[in-house]
Order: structure tokens, then C-alpha cells, then sequence
């Protein structure tokens, strides 16, 4: 594909604000079907698993202001790869976080992180080089990349772990253009379940 | 929102008088289910009720005259709009009850109102932007998350002080602090106005 426009910068853009407002995450699961769209974008327009007309996700809460996306790319010849990610702080460990994050620990997942300018960018879903013959085979899945946390020692340190999901693509993240239905569950939410079509 | 028009100022604009008059305190969930909260699109509160319920019950806390001040201090980084918002005022005579007052504070998430004395409402700890946890998207109705705003108020300092001459100053200074993402809105019932009980102790907002 050639250059084919410039870019502008508004004072929109100068105006941007820093960092994540929400996660959500899932694994991937058998007959999930992703729709790319490359026609002038670098988007997903379309997250569904098989069978209903949606896909379950669910949302994680993090310490305000210390979530981030990182995508770092290195080429090599004439592939380039993309390091991408995701890191987010739980406050307070305990059990029921440390349940949730076990779960993390073997599965294959894919992240929406959802920037404070509401660009939600996927992690974990991508299109180039997908040597799989199913979506759900994908290779360049999100995982666990590493965990760092602590009790802290004086009474005001800082009681936490910090969970980094990582992921290599061949391609820079992709933003969902779809439409995110929050607290599907119930109300008020238990499972902080959410939707994409 | 757009700049549509100015400003006037007015002699009653430059006849405001300084101070608060009364401070109201509670905690975020009392109750132990969400709070709701409505807000308007005009930089309002227009309602802060219990969960199911159409009130909510506060603290109201009279404090020594002339010693009670909000400050708001805002910083602009890109769109990022930091306000660090400080109540402080000052409860004469240490006691008792006043040392459990201060203790029912420490290690809450808090709401805080206070009435000026221009007859304005003025909320810290409750705000809808960049409030974390879903970046507000559920505090309008709270009936999901709107729980657990991260830019709730908290007990930020205490001095005591028993003085030393007789004539000295014996009382505790309180300041309550939080940083948000907007100026502090100011509440405006759209149902019934504060009330508060004959003891003066227990305010209900609507």
C-alpha cells in the first residue's frame, strides 16, 4: 500500500489526554469472528463470538492514572514487529484478585484499552501474518507478561501488584469501532460483563 | 460545550462576602449500595440520593466562625485539568466528642458540601470527569460504578493544639482534600431543598 494522504494535526489532537480509562479483556474462544476493517482505516469494526451476535468481555478496574498501552516496533528486513502493552495496577491485593488473575495465567486473550480521548485500541487481534486458519487460532494473542507487586513496608507504602499483559503482532494496534455495551449483567453489576457486536 | 456568550459582572457579583457557613460530610456508599448521583450538563448536582431512595442522610458539622475555606488550585496540561480541592476549618475546644467526630473521618471515602455565605452549595469528592475506575461513565445513575469514583474526598491533615497560655487557641484544624478533573460543581436540588434536624446535627439532601 503506498502513501496515499498526509495527516493533520487540530488543536483537538494537542489537546489529548494521557492514559486509560477502561480494560476490558477475554479469552479467545472457539468461532470467534473478526471483522477487519483496512478500507481507509486501521480498525476492527466487528468482535462476535459463534452463535449470538456478540462477544463477552469483561471490565477490569485499575488504580486511576497507572494504566498504560505501550507498542514499541522493531524491523527487521521486511517484517516489523509490534510489542505491545498493556500494564494496569490493582490496588490492595487480596483473594479474589489473585483468583482472577490465575485465571490470566494459561489463556490466550485479547484486551481493549480504552484511552481518556475514548479510542479504544485492541490488543491481542490482529490481521497480518495470521498463519491460522481459524480467528481463533491466532498466534499473536495477548498474554501475561509479567506481574510485579507488594505489601510495601511503612504504613503509607503501597499495597498492590501491577499486572503487564503483553503481546507481539505484526501490526500496529487496531482501534474497535464497534459499539462496547458496558455492565451487561445486571444492575448493579457483579461480573463487570461487557459486550462488542 | 462551546463558548456561546460572556460574562457580566454585577454589584451584587462585588458584593460577595467570603466563608463558609455550614459543612456537610458523608461517605460514599453509606448504605453499602451504590449511591445516585445526577448531575447536569450545566456544571450541576442536581441530586444525591441512597441507593433506591431519593435522599441522603450527612453530617453536618459547625465549626468555629470565620475559620472554614475551600480552596481550589487548577493546573492545565493538554486536556487534562487538575483541581486539588482543600476544605479546611477549624473545631474549638478538643474533646471527646470531637476526637470521635475526627476518627468516624479517617480512612473514608468522602463526600463534602459546604454552603457559602452567598448561598451556594459547593460538592468536592464528587465529580464526573476522569474519575477513574470507568472514567465516569456510570455516574449519572451510579447504578453500576458510580460507587467508586477514585477522586473521592479524604481526610488530608489535622492539628491539634491545647495552647499554652491561657488565652491560647484549644481546638483541632481539619482539612479535607481531593483531586479532580473539574472545578467543584455546585448542587442544585431539582427536589427538595437541604433540611436539616432540630438537633442541627443530620442533614437531608435530595
Amino acid at each position: 500500500m503506498a502513501i496515499d494522504k498526509g495527516i493533520a494535526i487540530s488543536c483537538a489532537d494537542l489537546q489529548q489526554i494521557g492514559g486509560i480509562k477502561h480494560i476490558l479483556l477475554r479469552d479467545w474462544t472457539a468461532g470467534d469472528i473478526i471483522v477487519y476493517d483496512n478500507a481507509d482505516d486501521h480498525a476492527i469494526s466487528s468482535i462476535k463470538k459463534a452463535g449470538p451476535a456478540n462477544a463477552d468481555w469483561f471490565l477490569y478496574e485499575f488504580k486511576s492514572q497507572e494504566a498504560n498501552m505501550s507498542v514499541n516496533a522493531t524491523k527487521e528486513n521486511g517484517s516489523t514487529a509490534f510489542e505491545c502493552g498493556l500494564s494496569f495496577m490493582l490496588p490492595q491485593m487480596e483473594t479474589k484478585k489473585f483468583a482472577e488473575l490465575q485465571n490470566m495465567l494459561t489463556d490466550c486473550m485479547m484486551a481493549i484499552a480504552v484511552d481518556n480521548n475514548n479510542h479504544a485500541f485492541v490488543l491481542g487481534v490482529s490481521e497480518k501474518y495470521a498463519n491460522e486458519s481459524v480467528a481463533e487460532r491466532s498466534q499473536t494473542f495477548l498474554n501475561v507478561g509479567t506481574m510485579e507487586g507488594g505489601t510495601g513496608s511503612a504504613f503509607d507504602d503501597t499495597n498492590g501488584i501491577t499486572v503487564n499483559l503483553t503481546c507481539t503482532q505484526y501490526e500496529l494496534p487496531r482501534e474497535y469501532t464497534g459499539t462496547i455495551a458496558y455492565y451487561t449483567d445486571a444492575t448493579p453489576s457483579t461480573t463487570f460483563a461487557a459486550t462488542t457486536t | 460545550m462551546a463558548i456561546a456568550d460572556g460574562l457580566t459582572t454585577g454589584c451584587a457579583d462585588l458584593q460577595a462576602s467570603g466563608g463558609i457557613q455550614t459543612v456537610f460530610i458523608r461517605k460514599w456508599n453509606s448504605t453499602g449500595s451504590p449511591d445516585q448521583i445526577v448531575v447536569s450538563s450545566v456544571n450541576k448536582i442536581t441530586s444525591i440520593a441512597d441507593s433506591g431512595g431519593s435522599t441522603s442522610t450527612w453530617g453536618v458539622y459547625e465549626t468555629k466562625l470565620q475559620t472554614p475555606a475551600l480552596s481550589v488550585s487548577g493546573t492545565s496540561v493538554g486536556n487534562a485539568n487538575t483541581y486539588e480541592c482543600s476544605l479546611t476549618f477549624n473545631l474549638p475546644q478538643l474533646d471527646l466528642q470531637r476526637r470521635t467526630a475526627l476518627a468516624d473521618l479517617e480512612g473514608e471515602c468522602l463526600q463534602v458540601m459546604m454552603l457559602d455565605t452567598n448561598s451556594n452549595y459547593w460538592v468536592i469528592g464528587i465529580s464526573d470527569t476522569l474519575t477513574g475506575g470507568d472514567g465516569g461513565l456510570d455516574l449519572p445513575v451510579a447504578s453500576h460504578i458510580g460507587t467508586r469514583p477514585q477522586t473521592f474526598a479524604r481526610l488530608g491533615s489535622v492539628e491539634g493544639v491545647t495552647g499554652a497560655a491561657f488565652s491560647d487557641e484549644n481546638g483541632m484544624t481539619i482539612t479535607l482534600t481531593c483531586t479532580q478533573y473539574e472545578f467543584p460543581r455546585i448542587y442544585e436540588p431539582t427536589g427538595a431543598a437541604v433540611s436539616i434536624n432540630a438537633a442541627g446535627k443530620v442533614a437531608t439532601v435530595s
